[in-house]
């Protein structure tokens, strides 16, 4: 027996001895098993009748950097008949495509208007933003291009004209995204206009390797964005459609005093003062966030509110934006997409005013695949009362890896698949794009990404842009759908929507705040009203909306726009029509 | 007698006892263990080579990939010519064909800890999830082979800190803290967890500690912006938020591991960087021997260029626009070739000027000759505000005194935050007698100067020193 013993101790000692020699680790973390759930998102870009495919311009040695960057998308209902119509934009230079409008001509299906629009153009067509400028009730349009910008004015005949040497705007730079704001509360939108790098077409620039590739922002020098500020329609003015004037203010407000590689860009009233202020998403450098001083001017206070650098201090490349409060704490919080070594950010609003990196506690650092994020959405997609994040992805330098997939031999080393993360209902996400191969299978170069109800069903859709790819629109399919709201605040005023308006709808027992602004994600202009998923809250009490030029108004059941408190629908809110409420510093 | 009864006599033939079952079954073990065991030593099957596209190579990087192919050809089982691979793919940005050269290093090398860690970056920015335990494991092998060494075990730190695993991150920093409490990159990382723990008094202790550190002074200058603006601070807040803007960026933490697999960097670029840092310092020699190599290593138009105007801030003007003019000869369309060869020209007749005064023919002919290129210049990219900075600059010089400050102006138009515009703007408008504007620009100079650059705060005395005005 003890003969026995010794010999079995020997084998044992010889089995651990060989196991016990320095090990390696697995080759990779085996990644939690995410149960499939049903998908949230269904391809119906051929049922729809949209056949856009992106023209990126030639495939060739110049590796011409504003290809790289794609063009954007907008939701808007151009003709006022109540369905939201649609914006293409082409980027293959003045050779190239043309931009393409759909008209939605009964829900889900478009058709292609473009010609007679003239909305046609052909360029090197970046971003898009959407307003009335001359508050006339009618959406206009502005094109940024690389070394350029366009502007058409709605002539409320399903036609555009282009307005932008009349009014007084010039853009020799590369121009990236736009936005529309009111910043000097003259009741007129201003423009301000997104500038990247000056960039040297004939600079050659290669991967480590020593490739040809795109070159990075980082070899041009920074540019100063721009502000132009709208002088309005005189009073006296007798034509249908008088001339509506802009002014270049970027230098005396403050804004074309810092230069920075801008790429994306979205107002709102970061401050809570109640005056709108100015995020921009700088590319590789601290971003800017102009703290409107109620004079006219801005001052960049970035850093110190936090958002201009990530946790660890560096700054990161920023490109596509979303805004919106992802932990239900009444205060809005931001999300930047940046390259696929880094992570993308969630600078979560802590105090009213400052933000702090809180990436990591919401787990989108740690999702399926990295990606090249670029647009980028906040949306309540399956209507729980908790907003999610969709993000297209794409990279701008080769992958030597990633050879010739269905991309072909030009744009097959930059395909990424997209992502889409759900919100568990206390601001962390649960990354469910396995479960949703229509948006997130696919290889493709993502750039613009935008979101509006297009089928009027109450839940938000998605349309996705890629460089040299179709343009696609994902139906919301997702199960089980909760009760929502959307809300118009309308400036009945100045007869237009009241654009970065925070709107707080109110329950019993939840509050919950988005605000009016189509500006935002990465080149894109989204669905102008405000969208909210309500999960089972069946009755809403009230309806609060901090206009961004006047007291905030509480709009209670039996008020005009809102008599019954119910909830799946539609509502228009004017100002003037709620009771008013006192605006103190925090508005909370 | 009686006889004692034993149980193996009445075993039946072919029963076997349960000693035997145990020896036959601890042989068993021992032949698997040493089965498992020689598997394990053996030297194993030599794994192919990763896919490499060496023709896309510029020649330089390629010779020096097949070169490290060659090594593992030749020592197939040699865990250093695997890793050696690795790092000279990942110098190169082939982090995927490096990872592979790495994980066969080591499992040829269980015990080195150095594959390991490399193999971590070669992996991260792919897969931060799947890099994570390869540095782990690699921090635990080092503090057995190498446990002076603390850079690994921080930039665990920081890939936990990057997770959101606060406690884990402390745990390692403590460690730390024992061997090395002043190192800067662990203050500076126990200040982001002190701000991630709510702490910012203690924070802005860790930070300011390492403001001046060349590799955390953008970074903590940020961090500590962010904390006075939250300790109510606004005047600190903005003090660092200035320096954030306008410190240099900061430089990578010192890593001997990534730092000797980057020095195996030869592709061009690497040296036109340096080039680059070089002539900054005001070091044009020897910048100028690094461009050379570079267009040895790939001649193209670009490192021609860069030797140009490398020539040209040497002030050897007549080679530099000799090679520029063949330059653009060649490329007619190429923007760069155009300004340059403008701006060198301009400078050479400002050299005239000054050397020659009494003969201003010289420097006018360089000056008229800056136009041609200049204009081109213009019309290749009708933004180069620098170009219109030149041309006016060099149309002041001749003379031309309505269009030179219209080119300026334009200049300014263009590029509002470009501090040399704005002050040459300003010298002509001050020679002009147009003060108040003269002012207004020295002003805006004075805004975007670097910290050394007094240029502007020159001329902004003199003029005020005109205007009979205190600075104040």
């Amino acid at each position: 027996m003890t003969t026995s013993r010794t010999w079995a101790v020997c084998a044992l000692v010889l089995i651990g001895g060989a196991l016990s020699s320095c090990s390696q680790p697995a080759a990779t973390t085996p990644a939690a098993i995410e149960e499939l759930s049903p998908p949230w998102f269904a391809d119906i870009t051929d049922e729809a009748g949209i056949k856009f495919k992106h023209d990126a311009g030639p495939m060739d040695d110049r590796y011409f950097m504003p290809q790289i960057v794609g063009s954007g998308a907008a939701c808007f209902d151009f003709d006022n008949d109540g369905l939201l119509d649609l914006y293409l934009l082409q980027n293959g230079g003045p050779r190239g495509a043309r931009n393409r409008l759909y008209r939605q001509v009964k829900r889900g299906r478009f058709e292609d208007v473009s010609a007679y629009s003239k909305l046609d153009i052909a360029g090197y067509n970046m971003g898009v933003a959407v307003a009335d400028i001359n508050n006339d009730g009618w959406p206009d349009v502005l094109v940024t291009q690389y070394l350029g910008v366009r502007l058409f004015l709605n002539n409320k005949d399903g036609t555009f004209s282009d307005i932008t040497e009349k009014a007084g705007l010039k853009n020799p730079h590369w121009g990236t995204s736009a936005a529309f704001l009111d910043y000097d509360r003259d009741g007129w939108v201003d423009l301000i206009l997104v500038v990247y790098v000056d960039y040297d077409d004939t600079q050659v620039c290669r991967a480590p390797s020593g490739e040809r590739d795109y070159c990075s922002p980082a070899s041009f020098s920074k540019r100063v964005s721009k502000l132009f500020r709208n002088l309005g329609v005189p009073a006296d003015a007798k034509s249908n459609f008088p001339t509506i004037r802009f002014e270049d203010v970027s230098d005396r407000s403050g804004i074309g005093q810092t230069a920075g590689p801008g790429l994306g860009v979205v107002c709102a009233d970061f401050d809570g003062d109640g005056w709108t202020d100015v995020f921009i998403a700088n590319d590789g450098k601290p971003n800017h966030l102009w703290i409107n001083q109620k004079n006219g001017t801005f001052v960049e206070q970035g850093v110190r509110r936090g958002v201009a650098v990530n946790v660890m201090g560096n700054a990161e490349a920023n490109m596509g934006i979303g805004w919106g409060d992802v932990d239900g704490d009444g205060l809005q919080d931001l999300f930047v997409t940046h390259l696929s070594s880094e992570t993308n950010t969630l600078w979560k609003q802590w105090q009213r005013g400052l933000f702090r990196d809180d990436t990591s506690f919401s787990a989108l650092n740690r999702p399926r695949w990295a990606g090249t994020g670029f647009g980028t959405v906040l949306g309540d997609f399956n209507r729980d009362g908790h907003l999610d994040v969709a993000i297209v992805n794409g990279r701008v330098s080769k992958d030597i890896t990633l050879i010739n997939d269905e991309l072909g031999p030009f744009w097959g080393w930059y395909g990424e698949r997209n992502q889409l993360f759900a919100n568990d209902g206390n601001g962390k996400f649960n990354d469910i794009s396995m479960s949703n191969p229509a948006f997130s299978g696919r290889r493709q170069i993502g750039r613009g990404l935008a979101m509006a109800d297009f089928d009027g069903d109450g839940s938000l859709d998605l349309v996705a842009m890629s460089v040299s790819g179709r343009a696609r629109l994902f139906k919301n399919i997702a199960p089980n759908p909760g009760h929502w709201l959307m809300v118009r605040a309308w400036d009945k005023a100045h007869n237009r929507d009241a654009l970065a308006a925070d709107v707080v709808v109110r329950s019993e027992a939840k509050e919950w705040i988005r605000t009016i602004n189509p500006g935002g994600s990465f080149l894109c202009s989204n669905d102008v009203r405000a969208h909210f998923g309500l999960g089972t809250v069946d009755e809403i009490t009230a309806i609060e909306i901090r206009w961004p030029d006047a007291d905030p108004e509480r709009f209670e059941k039996g008020d005009p726009g809102f008599e019954q408190g119910a909830v799946d629908r539609v509502v228009i809110l004017e100002k003037g029509c709620g009771h008013k409420r006192e605006n103190n510093k925090d508005k909370r | 007698m009686e006889q004692t009864s034993n149980p193996a006599s009445e075993r039946t033939p072919g029963q076997i006892t349960r000693g035997r079952l145990m020896r036959l079954g601890v042989l068993i073990a021992l032949a698997s263990g040493l089965t498992y065991w020689w598997y394990r030593q053996r030297p194993p099957e030599p794994p192919a080579l990763p896919t490499i596209p060496l023709d896309q190579f510029e020649p330089a990087v390629a010779a020096a990939v097949a070169k490290g192919i060659d090594r593992v050809r030749k020592e197939p089982n040699s865990s250093q010519s695997w890793g050696f691979l690795g790092e000279i793919l990942m110098a190169h940005s082939c982090d995927q064909q490096a990872e592979q050269c790495y994980r066969r290093a080591a499992e040829l090398d269980p015990c080195q800890p150095r594959w390991l860690y490399l193999n971590y970056f070669a992996i991260q920015a792919r897969d931060r999830t799947a890099a994570l335990p390869y540095l782990e494991r690699a921090v635990q092998m080092f503090d057995k082979t190498e446990p002076q060494s603390t850079t690994p075990r921080l930039v665990l730190v920081e890939a936990l800190l990057d997770r959101g695993s606060l406690v884990e991150a402390e745990q390692q920093l403590r460690l730390v803290r024992e061997r090395e409490p002043n190192n800067p990159r662990l203050l500076f990382n126990l200040g982001v967890i002190a701000l991630r723990r709510n702490n910012p008094e203690h924070s802005v202790e860790y930070f300011a500690r390492v403001v001046e550190n060349p590799s955390c002074r953008k970074k903590a200058s940020s961090q500590l912006a962010i904390l006075y603006q939250i300790l109510n601070k606004p005047d600190l807040a903005r003090e660092n938020s200035d320096r954030t803007r306008t410190a240099p960026d900061d430089e990578q933490w010192f890593d001997p591991y990534l730092d000797e697999c980057f020095s195996l960097s030869v592709d061009s670029s690497h040296l036109i960087l340096e080039a680059a840092r070089l002539e900054k310092q005001g070091m044009f020699r020897e910048a100028a021997s690094l461009l050379e190599e570079s267009a040895l290593r790939s001649q193209t138009s670009r490192s021609e260029l860069l030797i140009a105007t490398n020539l040209a801030q040497q002030e050897r003007f007549e080679e530099a626009v000799a090679r520029l003019r063949k330059l653009a000869a060649k490329e007619p369309d190429n923007n760069s070739m155009c300004y340059n060869l403008g701006v060198s020209l301009y400078y050479w007749g400002e050299r005239l000027r000054l050397e020659k005064p009494k003969e201003p023919n010289g420097a006018a002919e360089k000056f008229r000759e800056s136009l041609g290129p200049l204009r081109k210049a213009i019309q290749i990219k009708s933004d180069q505000a620098l170009a219109y900075t030149f041309l006016g600059l060099a149309l002041w010089r001749l003379g031309q005194k309505t269009e030179g400050i219209d080119a300026l102006r334009q200049g300014v138009r263009l590029q509002p935050v470009d501090m040399l515009t704005h002050w040459k703007l300003a010298q002509i408008l001050e020679e002009q007698g147009q003060l108040e504007d003269a002012l207004k620009h020295y002003q805006i100079a004075q805004r975007y100067a670097e910290k050394e650059d007094h240029r502007a705060q020159v001329g902004l005395k003199s003029v005020l020193a005109k205007l009979n005005r205190s600075e104040k």
